[in-house]
Parts: C-alpha cells; sequence; structure tokens
C-alpha cells in the first residue's frame, strides 16, 4: 500500500474538529449499526473524519467485534475446534470413498449381467436365498435366511430399477438362487456343469425368465445358461441351499435338485389327503428339512422333513409375502 | 430490582396531532403498555425525537421516520427511565450480563470493566437529581440504533472519558520512570515548513470525501487495522485497503499539482515534498520508552512503535 507524506499526516491531525459538539450516542450508535441514511451519516462521518475521540468511541462500540466474540467463541471451542474438524474431514473422506466404491462396483456387476439386469451378491455365508416370479409379473427378489422380510423391503432402488428394464424387455428375469461355495467333495457328479461348479471362483447365480424358464451363471452373471427342468411348467420361484435348488410353478409344480440343477426330482406336496394344485408363487427352504411353499389361492404349505409330508394353511397376504 | 421514582416524561414537545396516527400504528407493536408506559407518554415521547432528529419532517416522512426507529426497545428504556418496575425487570433479564460482556470486552480488563459496568449501571439507574428527580441516562435513548448498540456506545464514551482524564494525572514519577527526564527537549522547527506547502496540503485535503478523510485519519492516526475501520464502516477490509492506496497516490499526485500551481517547479515540488525536515528530527524519549510506553485504551500497539514512528525513524536513517 502505498505511504502518504508526512506532512498530509500532520496537517490531519491539525484538522481536528477542536470545540465542536459530539454526536449524541444515539447517532454514533446508529452509525456504527450502520443504519444511519443520508444527512445525519454524512454529518456523522464528517465529524468522525475530525474528531480522534468519537473515532476511538465507533471503534471500541462496533458491534461485530462484540457480537461475533459472543457468539461464536463458544461455538468454535466446542464443536468446530480444529482436532474435530481434522477428524470429522477424515471420516468424511472414509464414507464418500467407501460409497463410491461400492457403487462404482454394483454398476460394473450391473453392466456385466444379462440383459443388464443386476442379479445382487449375497453373503457366501447365506444359507438360502429365493428368487420369486409372480404370475403375470416377472421380478426379482432377494430374501435373507433368517427371518425372510418382504421382498418389497428386501430390494434396494437399484435392483426396482432393473425390474422396470426387465419387465419392459420381456428377457430374462434376474435372480440368485444359489450362493454358496461348494464344500463337499462327496458330490463327485462327473458331467461338465458340476465340473465348472467345482472349478468355479464364484457359486452360480439363478435366474427366472419371463416365460418361466430357469436359466444359471457360473462367470458372475456374464453369460446364462438354460436349465431344462420340465417342459409343461412354467416356473415362478426358486430357492437354493448348498447344491440343493427347489423350484416351483404353475399347478402345483415343485421340483428339487440336489447336484445344481443338473437332476431334478418332481415333489408332489400332499396335506390332509389334498394335494398342491395351486401355482407356486414363492418357495423357501432354509436348509434340506425345512422348507415353506406359498400359493396363488392363499395357501402356506411347509415341511420339516424334506417334502415327506406337508402341513397347510390359510395365510393372509402379509404373511404370504413374508415366503416370496 | 432498583426501584426508581415515577418520573413523568419530559413534555416540552407538544404532540402533533400529525403524529396521531403514527402512534396508533407503534404503540401496540412497541408493548409499552406491558412496560408500563401509557399512550400518552408515548406519544410525546415520538413528539420529542421528531423534534429532535426530524424537525422539518412532513407527516409521510415523520411516518417513515418513526417507524425505522427501535421501538420496542425504546419504550423498554423510556419505561426504565420513567421507573416502571416491569420494564427494569425485562431490562435486567436482556441486558446486564451484556453490560458486563461488554466492559470486559472494551476495557480488556475484568476488573475495569466491572468498574466500568457498574458506572454505567449507576448512571442508568440515575443516580442524579433533577429537580428532585433521579434522572436516567436511559431517557436519553431514542431508538436511532438499538438499545444494545447504545450502551455499547455510553460505555465506550465513558472509557474514552476516564482514559483521557486519567492520561491528563500521570504523575511526575510516572512520567520519570519513562524517561521523560531523558526526552529531546521540543526544539523549533529546524526550518520551518514551506508555507506553499502547507497550503498545497490543505488544499487536497479540503477537497477528500469526508468518508475518505476518516478513512485516513482512523489509518493512519489511529492507526487502526484494515479489519476496525472495515468494521465501523460495514464494508470488507480489502475495500479499505483499496481505498488508502488510491487516496495515497491521488493526495499526493493532488499536492503535486497544487504546488505547481503555487509556482514550483514539477522539480521543486517534488523536492518539497519528498524532503520534509521534521522527518530528520528523532526524538531520544521515544527510543527510551519503547519498553514502558502507556498503555492505551485499547489493545492498540505502543505508541513507541507505530507504524507512522517507524516510517521516521527508517526514513530518517536512510538520509
Amino acid at each position: 500500500m502505498a505511504g502518504v507524506p508526512k506532512i498530509v499526516i500532520e496537517r490531519l491531525a491539525n484538522g481536528a474538529a477542536a470545540g465542536q459538539g459530539h454526536p449524541d450516542a444515539n447517532l454514533l450508535s446508529a452509525f456504527t449499526e450502520q443504519t444511519l441514511a443520508g444527512k445525519d451519516r454524512l454529518q456523522v462521518i464528517s465529524h468522525l473524519a475530525r474528531c480522534s475521540e468519537c473515532r476511538d468511541v465507533v471503534a471500541l462500540a462496533a458491534p461485530e467485534a462484540v457480537a461475533m466474540d459472543r457468539v461464536f467463541r463458544p461455538v468454535v471451542a466446542s464443536r468446530f475446534s480444529w482436532p474435530v474438524l481434522r477428524w470429522g474431514a477424515a471420516i468424511a473422506c472414509i464414507v464418500v470413498v467407501g460409497a463410491a466404491v461400492t457403487l462404482h462396483q454394483r454398476e460394473k456387476v450391473t453392466d456385466q449381467t444379462h440383459s443388464g439386469v443386476e442379479v445382487p451378491a449375497a453373503q457366501l455365508s447365506s444359507n438360502n436365498t429365493q428368487v420369486v416370479s409372480p404370475a403375470g409379473e416377472a421380478a426379482s427378489k432377494e430374501v435373507s435366511a433368517e427371518p425372510a422380510p418382504p421382498i418389497s423391503q428386501a430390494q434396494t432402488p437399484l435392483q426396482k430399477m432393473n425390474n422396470r428394464v426387465a419387465r419392459g424387455n420381456g428377457d430374462v428375469i434376474p435372480g440368485r438362487a444359489k450362493d454358496d461355495v461348494p464344500t463337499s467333495a462327496a458330490n463327485t457328479a462327473g458331467d461338465v456343469s458340476m465340473a465348472a461348479l467345482l472349478n468355479s471362483p464364484r457359486a452360480p447365480r439363478w435366474a427366472l425368465t419371463a416365460d418361466g424358464s430357469l436359466q444359471r451363471s457360473f462367470d458372475m452373471g456374464r453369460t446364462w445358461e438354460p436349465v431344462a427342468v420340465s417342459l409343461e411348467t412354467s416356473l415362478r420361484a426358486v430357492s437354493a441351499s448348498g447344491f440343493d435348488i427347489w423350484v416351483g410353478g404353475t399347478n402345483g409344480a415343485l421340483y428339487h435338485s440336489a447336484d445344481a440343477g443338473d437332476h431334478w426330482m418332481k415333489m408332489q406336496p400332499v396335506a390332509q389327503g389334498e394335494p398342491l394344485t395351486s401355482d407356486v408363487v414363492g418357495v423357501e427352504f432354509r436348509d434340506i428339512e425345512e422348507g415353506r411353499l406359498s400359493t396363488s389361492s392363499g395357501q402356506l404349505w411347509s415341511t420339516q422333513d424334506g417334502g415327506s409330508t406337508w402341513q397347510v394353511k390359510e395365510v393372509t397376504p402379509s404373511a404370504r409375502a413374508s415366503v416370496r | 430490582m432498583p426501584v426508581v421514582p415515577k418520573k413523568s416524561v419530559k413534555t416540552t414537545p407538544a404532540v402533533k396531532p400529525e403524529l396521531e396516527r403514527t402512534v396508533a400504528e407503534l404503540y401496540p407493536k412497541s408493548r409499552a403498555d406491558s412496560f408500563g408506559l401509557c399512550r400518552e407518554d408515548f406519544a410525546l415521547i415520538l413528539a420529542e425525537i421528531v423534534d429532535k432528529y426530524a424537525p422539518d419532517a412532513g407527516i409521510a416522512e415523520a411516518h417513515t421516520f418513526c417507524c425505522a426507529l427501535k421501538i420496542e426497545e425504546l419504550a423498554l428504556a423510556r419505561a426504565c427511565a420513567a421507573g416502571h418496575n416491569q420494564a427494569w425487570e425485562a431490562f435486567l433479564v436482556r441486558y446486564r450480563e451484556k453490560l458486563f460482556e461488554i466492559a470486559n470486552y472494551i476495557t480488556k480488563e475484568g476488573s475495569a470493566g466491572r468498574d466500568l459496568a457498574d458506572s454505567i449501571y449507576a448512571d442508568l439507574y440515575g443516580t442524579s437529581l433533577r429537580d428532585g428527580q433521579r434522572v436516567s441516562k436511559l431517557a436519553s435513548y431514542m431508538g436511532r440504533g438499538s438499545l444494545e448498540g447504545w450502551l455499547r456506545t455510553v460505555m465506550a464514551q465513558e472509557h474514552v472519558n476516564r482514559f483521557r482524564r486519567t492520561r491528563r494525572l500521570v504523575s511526575l514519577d510516572e512520567e520519570s520512570e519513562e524517561g521523560a527526564q531523558f526526552a529531546t527537549p521540543e526544539q523549533e522547527e529546524v526550518a520551518a515548513a514551506d508555507p506553499r506547502l502547507e497550503a498545497a496540503t490543505d488544499e487536497a485535503i479540503g477537497a477528500l470525501e469526508a468518508e475518505d478523510r476518516f478513512v485516513l485519519a482512523a489509518y493512519f492516526l489511529d492507526e487502526r487495522t484494515l479489519a476496525e475501520i472495515a468494521r465501523t464502516l460495514g464494508v470488507h477490509e480489502s475495500t479499505i485497503s483499496r481505498k488508502l492506496d488510491k487516496l495515497a497516490k491521488s493526495l499526493r499526485k493532488q499536492v503535486l499539482a497544487n504546488l505547481r500551481g503555487r509556482g514550483m517547479s514539477r522539480r521543486q515540488a517534488e523536492e518539497a515534498l519528498e524532503v520534509d525536515v521534521r522527518d530528520l528530527r528523532v526524538s531520544l524519549r521515544e527510543r527510551l520508552v519503547q519498553e514502558n510506553a502507556p498503555a492505551t485504551f485499547s489493545d492498540r500497539r505502543p505508541k513507541s512503535t507505530t507504524k507512522l514512528e517507524a516510517r521516521v525513524r527508517d526514513e530518517a536513517g536512510s538520509v
């Protein structure tokens, strides 16, 4: 900043307003609060330009200094001190990076999924996942093993969006019915599928198409292969536990495979002497013994012995939804 | 809680009929009734303020002026001054702590702050008598700014007055401790300044806007910081910095032009401005009191180390 010659400073000091009356405290306080305007402000500032005493007063009475001191000092000390901000910034960075990585991975999986439909990865420790295809509407649904929440609550927004895409295309209905990595060496089926399964770094994924057929993928959804179950049945639901797969469909059809879909056995649930004839719209097997079915007629079928005996009861829609 | 004998509001200005509409509009807003102030007293207060600050205002102007007042705080202050208990209760709740906070901020020292706050509190309560009645300082509050701002200004005025009084009462012993006995005696000008230089400078300064002159005085005479000046004027400090730079350049240019107008050549004018013989004076006293400079009433730098004197010393050294 440029300086001024000393003569200027001296003449400024000599021009002090000697003997003039000072503005009262009302005008000075209004001036410091910037509420004085026009002629009043001009008079006050003209006086201040010549009166060091009043300049000292307005400098000491400047409202912001007191206000800032009072308002911000406790806040700075308590909440916005540097250590808090530092750790807060570090945590925020971790959260942002974590969220970005998660989203990126999900988008990558989505791109790789057949027909652009995501099959969300379930935990390897999960015992059971299920895919349900309600009548007239295909949708991918993932449920956890214990207890099974309603499908609508288990879906993420991204899944819902993908479901809409799938419905619009009439293409493969995404679903993942098997996530467990095979650990038993006792299953020694020598065919290509089992070899692929055993050699696969990841568990196969399962999907139901809109026309009710079953598909599986050994490469995280990049390629899908059809799985023949029954020519006369349109499948609506699938559930997996280990190598055991159950699928349900129209007219009470229920099939079980113990070798990851290579061989199927038709099951005929009968309860109280009556066979199951309604469409199976939901399947859930926690393990090879305990399972439940829900039907389009509002019945809930359950077994505790791997399908040898069944119990049936009429259920409310909400209870039926819990099976899906 | 202080109880002040009830005192009628000064009734010198008559209530103008033109103010009736203003009174009718502002009286409910002011909550004067809850503070114990009747409508008639409130009208007299408005009339007094209009007479003082806008005596020539028309009806509309007076109405606008009154509407711009801090009307609720005005009613509170005047009700306190009139000795209404409910007003004092409200005042103490709002401002008792603030008084001490402001006093501590102004004095920067606890005991001095308490002393200042107690003194102001006594003035607000009204210790002096006029016509047998206590006169409260709150009766002079006019509502132009906030009541808190007014209290702050009143306290700053009192503090400045005290500081000036105490400076005049510095003992000889204190002066001796500060090295006054070694001070360079005030001497006549080594060479009188060219009267043309003074006249040219006065002319240039006289042509300045009031705000520009205020900024120059605050920065170069009072040694206020850019932030302090900016806060006073309600602008950013970079604005003040630019203004000061511009002012310094334009002043120099204007003084040179005025000197040339008084018969100096360009070179003579520049020499007259650059080589000011007064800059060569060095005060031994200033050198001796560097460590014992008397404290100023704010936390400003010691007088002996001000920018101005440092610059003078530097320039003297370079010459």
